[in-house]
């Protein structure tokens, strides 16, 4: 199989296919943003919580450290 | 990278399936993996544990340990889309999940539910108890391995032993509060397991078509409508009576025995009228006994927990106090 053969498999065949793609490729950049927001709203959401059920659960004693 | 060369490369992996399907996946399809309807059950039954259970638990705790019950729950659903793909894809219900429907990778579901069960329970466990931290990694346990990747496809009795893992929520809840597993807990759990066998065949007598074409081995697949039925009458004679007992054990009162009562009327009802159906009635008698069956437990939890918002005193425990002569 030459070069040509394998761009000829794997490119899409016409204008119209590449066109399609294009609003496709849009698609999954606005997906992956999405995913990225959502993911960073849960683990900043996660630190807050966990910062504060640590100081619920630990009361005035989170500041009582020896020094 | 020009950005005709990214579509051609987006092109090339949409065609191999191997990377754009990565990207393909949107918030949704990862909320859907924790099957948020099963999980919206554990929440509330979780929450009437919580609320039922005697003991004083920080507000935000109380919160979290219901979120962290959730998210373990969420987890399983999660794992249990990674294993059963193959047959979620040939079953008209389950064929528009994520990881059949090749918008998340199995690969990518398992990490998704494997990391989300580890934090839930490590969350559960600091912050509430070990007991609790247990009690739900042995449900994610149940329910992944023990249902999903073991009864399910080999015995009609799946549905059966495996039903007890979405029975747990309240217990775990309990121990949450008390540290301990007592009777009162132990009630909630076998309410929630006496109630998914009938709740489940039901769904199985008009679905059975689409559990025989993916092999699944449930009850009127195997037994037969007939034999199904006489299982879920049993269960049914069991699960009504068993259904009054909070109010027997100084767990609930009037306005739940009443509640309790009548929806239990109604669920024999509904099976008197599910046993004497013809074969043209059963699929839309066995839906209305699906639907009601869904309804029974939300108003018996329900009824629990209004008893406690409201304040109605439940009734005094016969075991605590002895039957009255």
């Amino acid at each position: 199989m030459t070069a040509t053969d394998n761009n000829e498999s794997s490119v899409p065949d016409s204008v119209e296919t590449l066109e399609e793609h294009e609003i496709d490729d849009r698609e999954l950049i606005a997906r992956r943003r999405k995913r990225s927001i959502a993911l960073a709203i849960s683990l900043g959401a996660m630190v807050i919580l966990f910062y504060a059920l640590t100081l619920i659960k630990l009361g005035p004693r989170v500041f009582d450290r020896a020094l | 990278m020009s950005s005709t060369e990214g579509t051609v490369q987006s092109a090339r992996y949409a065609r191999s399936g191997v990377r754009a399907r990565a990207a393909e996946a949107t918030v949704r399809d990862y909320v859907d993996l924790l099957k948020p309807r099963v999980m919206s059950l554990v929440v509330f039954t979780a929450l009437v544990g919580l609320v039922l259970a005697p003991g004083e638990l920080h507000p935000l705790i109380a919160a979290s340990a219901i979120l962290f019950i959730a998210i373990g729950a969420g987890a399983s659903g999660a794992l249990n889309m990674w294993y059963d793909a193959d047959i979620d894809a040939v079953m008209s219900r389950t064929r528009g999940r994520p990881v059949p429907r090749g918008a998340v990778t199995g690969e990518e579901a398992f990490t998704f539910g494997i990391t989300l069960s580890i934090g839930s329970v490590l969350a559960l466990g600091l912050f509430t108890n070990w007991l609790a931290g247990g009690l739900l990694a042995f449900t994610i346990f149940f329910y992944a391995v023990i249902y999903t990747m073991w009864l399910k496809r080999r015995t009609p009795q799946n549905i059966v032993i495996g039903g007890a893992a979405g029975a747990f929520p309240p217990m775990i809840a309990w121990a949450a509060v008390t540290g301990t597993v007592s009777l009162e807990s132990v009630v909630l759990f076998l309410i929630i397991f006496m109630w998914t066998p009938p709740h489940f065949w039901a769904l199985a007598l008009y679905k059975s078509g689409d559990y025989a074409r993916a092999g699944v081995p449930m009850l009127p697949v195997v037994a037969g409508d007939r034999h199904t039925l006489r299982q879920i009458l049993v269960y049914s004679l069991i699960l009504v009576p068993l259904g009054l007992v909070p109010s027997l054990i100084g767990l609930a009162g009037w306005a739940y025995l009443t509640t309790a009562l009548v929806t239990g009327a109604g669920w024999l009802w509904l099976t008197a009228l599910l046993m004497r159906a013809s074969p043209d009635e059963r699929d839309s008698v066995a839906k209305q006994f699906f639907g009601y069956s869904i309804l029974y437990l939300f108003a018996l939890f329900s009824a629990l927990l209004a008893e406690v918002l409201i304040g109605i005193a439940p009734f005094p425990s016969l075991i605590a106090h002895g039957v009255p002569a």
